[in-house]
């Protein structure tokens, strides 16, 4: 019995909370919006992050486990078959390959074309990503392309167009033929840009890369690790820079809320008083508060969240995802949902446990002030 | 409390839209794409394209 009549005391209670929420709801509506809107850019600049870092760790794994790059005079340079015969003999080696990279500049559109050679390609024929079909669409090369070079104009028919799925790595990219890519990049017929050096042994993976740079200081040895570390390093580069702007924003927000609470909570002081007087003890008002802001916060985040997710893997974060992958050559990337309950976690902690706190302090100095005073004014 | 009750209903049907959405994408089939790319592009690059001052002097573009 003394049970149930507690519990109807507690909903009446609650009950009544929510009635204040209302009466008051101007004054909650501004902390509403400014909360949601912190926790939708930052939750979206992770979403973005994270589901651009799944898709790249993804294609990394079928990567070679060393890839060898030259340089001269601080620049990429190429490397001839000596390179390979060498760093084939190295002990661990069970293959080199030789590949065709590097970056053609398309000057009608000031754009830089991703070249890409791909032995099953026949000599005349390409594959484009789609941002490329787009920008070659605008001047009108459609079934072919001509490439312009120092010597000579080379004509390559427009095969086929790389599936969207794939848009993180071919957006920008053009798959010729390794011979047509060494005459459009202006190589030698025995020239690389690149030696994917096979190891099947992990454990031998840094000696071998060591090996290679003993031989060849200028050149630059890749493991797979690096390369995963190196996109990692990437996407954490541009979040932190995001999170440092999120604590700013936050903190900011933090010290408005207090100030706009004081006030209000200030003006609120009659009714707090009544309250009081009615038998409210301190704990009750900080409860009742308690009961306002939490509706208020969490509501809050979870509107946050929910919208940065429709922003994210519904309209592929428009304008947002410029600042991951430039924005010179259209990018219609279709973005894995990947979400990070840990991180969601985080944001919850350090953005509604400080939003109640800050909220609930004003409300107990004003509730332990003496009440007297205020019910005579 | 029937407010309350709205609210949390209103947030589980949003929610339950968005877990609909995140099983719903073809995560399989990008998968697949990507790998079949990878195949051929073993030392892959995201494909970024930021602006780049390169040239931009010397074209004129309409």
């Amino acid at each position: 019995m003394r049970t149930k009549g507690l519990s109807m005391f507690r909903k009446n209670f609650v009950e009544y909370a929510i009635l204040l929420l209302f009466k008051d709801r101007n004054d909650h509506l501004f902390s509403f919006l400014i909360f949601s809107f912190i926790v939708f850019i930052l939750s979206s600049v992770l979403f973005i992050s994270d589901s651009l870092q799944y898709d790249l760790i993804q294609s990394i794994k079928a990567q070679p486990s060393i890839v060898v790059e030259n340089t001269r005079a601080g620049r990429a340079y190429q490397m001839h078959e000596g390179y390979v015969y060498d760093v084939s003999k190295i002990t661990g080696v069970s293959g080199v390959e030789g590949v065709v990279d590097g970056y053609h500049y398309f000057a009608q559109k000031r754009l830089w074309f991703h070249i890409i050679g791909d032995a099953s390609l026949a000599k005349d024929e390409m594959v484009i990503g789609q941002g490329v079909q787009k920008a070659m669409a605008e001047l009108y090369y459609e079934d072919e392309f001509h490439f312009l070079t120092e010597e000579r104009l080379i004509r390559v028919k427009i095969n086929k167009i790389a599936p969207k799925g794939t848009n993180i790595l071919s957006n920008d990219a053009i798959f010729l033929n390794p011979n047509t890519a060494r005459a459009v990049l202006g190589m030698e017929i025995d020239e690389y840009s690149k030696l994917y050096v096979s190891v099947p042994n992990p454990n031998e993976v840094g000696n071998v890369a060591l090996k290679i740079v003993e031989i060849y200081p200028s050149a630059k040895a890749t493991s797979q690790a690096d390369a995963i570390g190196a996109v990692r390093h990437v996407y954490y580069y541009k979040g932190g820079i995001f999170m440092i702007l999120y604590v700013i924003a936050l903190v900011s927000f933090f010290i408005l809320l207090k100030n706009q609470i004081s006030l209000v909570y200030g003006e609120k002081k009659k009714e707090i008083a009544i309250l009081r007087s009615l038998g409210f003890c301190i704990k009750d008002i900080i409860a009742l508060k308690f009961i306002q802001n939490t509706v208020v916060s969490v509501s809050a985040y979870l509107l946050g969240v929910a919208l940065a997710y429709v922003y994210v893997f519904v309209f592929n974060a428009p304008y947002l995802r410029n600042i991951f992958l430039g924005s010179e050559l259209e990018n219609s990337i279709s973005l894995t949902p990947v979400v990070d309950l840990n991180l969601l976690f985080l944001i919850f902690l350090f953005g509604v446990i400080p939003f109640l706190a800050f909220v609930i302090l004003p409300a107990w100095k004003i509730a332990i002030s003496d009440m007297s005073e205020a019910v005579k004014s | 409390m029937k407010f309350l009750a709205m609210l949390a209903t209103a947030f589980c049907v949003l929610y339950l839209a968005l877990v609909v959405h995140a099983f719903s994408f073809p995560t399989q089939k990008k998968a697949e794409e990507l790998t079949a790319l990878s195949l051929h592009v073993k030392d892959v690059k995201p494909s970024l394209s930021f602006p780049t001052h390169a040239y931009q002097r010397f074209v004129y573009v309409p």
